[in-house]
């Protein structure tokens, strides 16, 4: 995810990157790679495994009472797989529209979409008020 | 907080940073160390898990898949994309394998 300092040019870049992704995402050989590569169908873009994601959720130490925020979520992955597996309650948070679409049909998929909310916004400025979450993970969205 | 990030691995020369600027992804450069990033905004308990095997393994299991995909890969893309992001997964793996690209698995706690 780009952060605020980084000029305009490079922000919109990337962006358009990302929605370039997000159009191929759910092409079944895409989806095969990512199956392959990570064990997951989501439209994922980065490493983390299932294996990952399932350490991730014992290191936050999720219950069906948290809250968690997934801060550039794009397809949704892996938050909605933590809420999923650990029973919280899920904000996706992705700059890109398309991203929180799709994030958002999966969890329509999964029936979760009483437990799951997709917002378009940057992790520089999250739309949440301080404190009021439980626990945040982002999957390398920093690079 | 729990998060992975890719990042030059720490304590390179200048020459290596640099490299692992170009050869890994987008936004891998980073001034200064994760651990005290997170400090100075206010986190603590601050634990790091070395996941650079797991990331090679998964990034030799992608180019596999790319390979075994190639034909349908390059239909979605176009051969022009498919090249340019094959030609990054050899990059990256090759930096990983070399010693200038790590992930990590950070955990933290709010102060």
């Amino acid at each position: 995810m780009a952060t605020r300092t980084d000029k305009p040019s490079m922000i919109a870049d990337e962006h358009q990157r990302h929605r370039q992704r997000y159009q191929v995402a759910t092409d079944p050989a895409v989806l095969a790679v990512e199956m392959l590569s990570l064990g997951t169908d989501y439209g994922a873009n980065g490493h983390t495994t299932m294996e990952q994601a399932d350490k991730i959720g014992r290191l936050l130490g999720l219950d069906h009472q948290s809250v968690l925020v997934d801060v550039g979520s794009g397809c949704g992955w892996p938050g909605l797989h933590l809420a999923s597996t650990h029973g919280c309650s899920v904000i996706s948070v992705d700059p890109v529209l398309e991203g929180s679409v799709m994030s958002r049909q999966r969890a329509e998929r999964d029936g979760m979409a009483e437990r799951s909310l997709a917002l378009v916004g940057d992790g520089t400025q999250l739309p949440l008020r301080s404190r009021s979450v439980d626990a945040i993970v982002h999957s390398d969205t920093l690079c | 907080m729990a998060f992975t990030v890719i990042e030059p691995t720490p304590g390179l020369d200048a020459k290596k940073r640099r490299r692992a600027r170009l050869d890994g992804p987008v936004a891998v450069a980073v001034r200064t160390s994760y651990p005290s990033l997170l400090e100075s905004a206010g986190f603590r308990d601050v634990e790091a898990v070395d996941v650079t095997k797991e990331y090679f393994a998964t990034q030799r299991r992608t180019i596999d898949a790319f390979l075994s995909h190639e034909t349908d890969l390059r239909s979605v893309y176009g051969d022009e994309t498919y090249e340019e992001k094959r030609r990054m997964q050899e990059q990256s793996i090759r930096a990983t394998d070399d010693g200038i690209l790590s992930r990590s698995l950070y955990s933290c706690v709010r102060r």
